[in-house]
This record gives structure tokens, C-alpha cells and sequence, in this order.
């Protein structure tokens, strides 16, 4: 395959991610569903290349930018570590489980992580903190959890749509692998703050 | 023809690539689905005036802990 035709399927694949993005805000069930039927590499290309740049322009602004490299390569990391074990644990329920489906339909749930933090990063510069006990500070910062929270539970809506979809599991053992998951994860957090690789950990 | 039997056939499959979620108990079920249908489709309906209503009941509660949590969130990125 030739560079032009590898530039072709990028370019596309950028726009079916836009239009899928904006699929899951609105429709997510439907087009989740749609999303693990398909098995497309470069859309997963295009999502991990989104990241790199947030990575790359975010450790560009605090001036490390080797740093921001350590940090993609942990979140690479983090990403398939998680894949790896959302595998295994609905390998464990015995169900038909395809990892490929799983990683392409998963891929699409940093979409909010990714928003969340892009936003993040325009709010540091537009409006950098602390915040103060103004009623402008107050409000801002009202707001902003909101709108942390809305993101949070978009992508909560996101990973059990995606585990639904490409393991065909139920709500019981959905909610049985994120508690795991949780007891795996913040305590990885933790050691990552303690790294200072991640404050937030993106995933 | 055939390819309008094609569709039909590729969306069957699409719609019924999972069984339906069985809590156990009907009226456990029956709550799911009630509940589950505002989020297959414009979940922000629910999930933004929820998210206002939480972080407005957090800030009642915790009053600056909320403006010190958003200034620790924001040096997140």
C-alpha cells in the first residue's frame, strides 16, 4: 500500500471518527452498537494520534516535552493494560470474546477523556487557576464540575455500551468487572501521581 | 431486491447482536429498561441537569472544598 492511499484512509477515517463522536453524544446505544460490528484500524490510529497531540501540545505549554512522551507511552500502556483485562475478565464469564472488536469499540471511549482534557487545557490558559470564593470563582467552578461530571458519566454510558456490545455481557457482570477494575486502578493512580507521569490519569 | 434483503438481513443482525439484559427479577427488569432507555438515546437530556443538580449539591455540602476541587482538577490536564 502506497503513502498516498495509507494518507487517504487517515483523512477518511478522521471524518467517520468526527461523525461517529458526534453520533455517540446523541444516539450512543445505536451507534456503539454499529461501532462494534466494524473493525477498522485506522479509526483506532486516528484516536491514539488525537491523544499524542493533546500529550504533545500539553507538555509543549508546561515546557517538558520529553515528559509528554514518558506520559503517551504510559497512557499507551494504561490503555491496552485495561483492554487486556476487560478481556480477560469476560473471557473468565465464558462468553465469545473478540479483542479486536474490543479494542476499536473501546478506543472511541477516550473521546470524552479526550474532550475533557483539550477543554481542560483551553481553560488553563483562558482562565488559569485557583480559583477564589468570588462569586465568579464559585460559579466557575460549579459549573466546571458539572461539566466534569457530564463527561464522566458519558463515558461511564460509553464503557458499558462497549463492553455490552463486543463481549455481549450483562448488566451484573458489566458492573462486576468495573468494581475489579476500580480495585486495580486507583491504586495504580495513586503510584502514578506519585511518578508525576499523571495528576488525572488519562484514560 | 436482493440487496434490499441484504440490509434488512445486516440490520436484523445488528439489532439482535445481544440478548436482551435479564436482571432475575421482572420488576428489576422492568426498572432497567424504564431507566436505560434515557441513555441509549440523547442521554445529556438526564445526564447535564444531573450534573448541575450533583455539583450544586456538592458546593451546598462542601461549600470551598468544590472551588478547591475544580482549581486541583484544572492544574489536571
Amino acid at each position: 500500500m502506497d503513502f498516498n492511499k495509507i494518507t487517504i484512509y487517515l483523512l477518511a477515517s478522521f471524518i467517520i471518527v468526527i461523525r461517529r463522536t458526534v453520533l455517540l453524544l446523541f444516539v450512543p446505544y445505536k451507534t456503539m452498537r454499529r461501532i462494534s460490528l466494524s473493525s477498522d484500524l485506522y479509526q483506532l490510529i486516528v484516536i491514539l494520534f488525537l491523544a499524542f497531540l493533546y500529550f504533545l501540545v500539553s507538555h509543549l505549554l508546561r515546557g517538558d516535552v520529553i515528559w509528554g512522551f514518558l506520559a503517551y507511552a504510559m497512557f499507551l500502556f494504561l490503555f491496552f493494560l485495561t483492554v487486556l483485562f476487560f478481556h480477560l475478565i469476560s473471557s473468565s464469564f465464558k462468553v465469545k470474546a473478540d479483542i479486536k472488536i474490543f479494542v476499536y469499540s473501546f478506543g472511541y471511549t477516550l473521546m470524552p477523556t479526550l474532550l475533557w482534557f483539550a477543554t481542560n487545557l483551553i481553560l488553563f490558559v483562558i482562565l488559569p487557576p485557583p480559583r477564589t470564593m468570588s462569586i465568579l470563582g464559585k460559579g466557575f467552578s460549579i459549573f466546571f464540575i458539572a461539566y466534569s461530571m457530564s463527561l464522566l458519566m458519558w463515558k461511564f454510558i460509553l464503557i458499558y455500551f462497549s463492553l455490552r456490545f463486543s463481549y455481549r455481557l450483562g448488566l451484573y457482570r458489566i458492573i462486576y468487572a468495573f468494581l475489579l477494575y476500580a480495585v486495580l486502578f486507583i491504586p495504580l493512580s495513586i503510584l502514578l501521581y506519585h511518578l508525576k507521569i499523571f495528576r488525572i490519569p488519562f484514560i | 431486491m436482493k440487496s434490499n434483503f441484504g440490509r434488512l438481513k445486516h440490520r436484523l443482525n445488528e439489532v439482535y447482536n445481544v440478548e436482551p439484559n435479564d436482571l432475575g427479577l421482572p420488576f428489576l427488569t422492568l426498572w432497567y429498561r424504564r431507566v436505560n432507555k434515557y441513555f441509549k438515546r440523547m442521554p445529556f437530556r438526564i445526564v447535564v441537569p444531573a450534573s448541575l443538580l450533583g455539583a450544586l449539591l456538592l458546593y451546598l455540602i462542601f461549600g470551598y472544598m468544590v472551588v478547591r476541587l475544580a482549581s486541583i482538577l484544572q492544574y489536571g490536564f
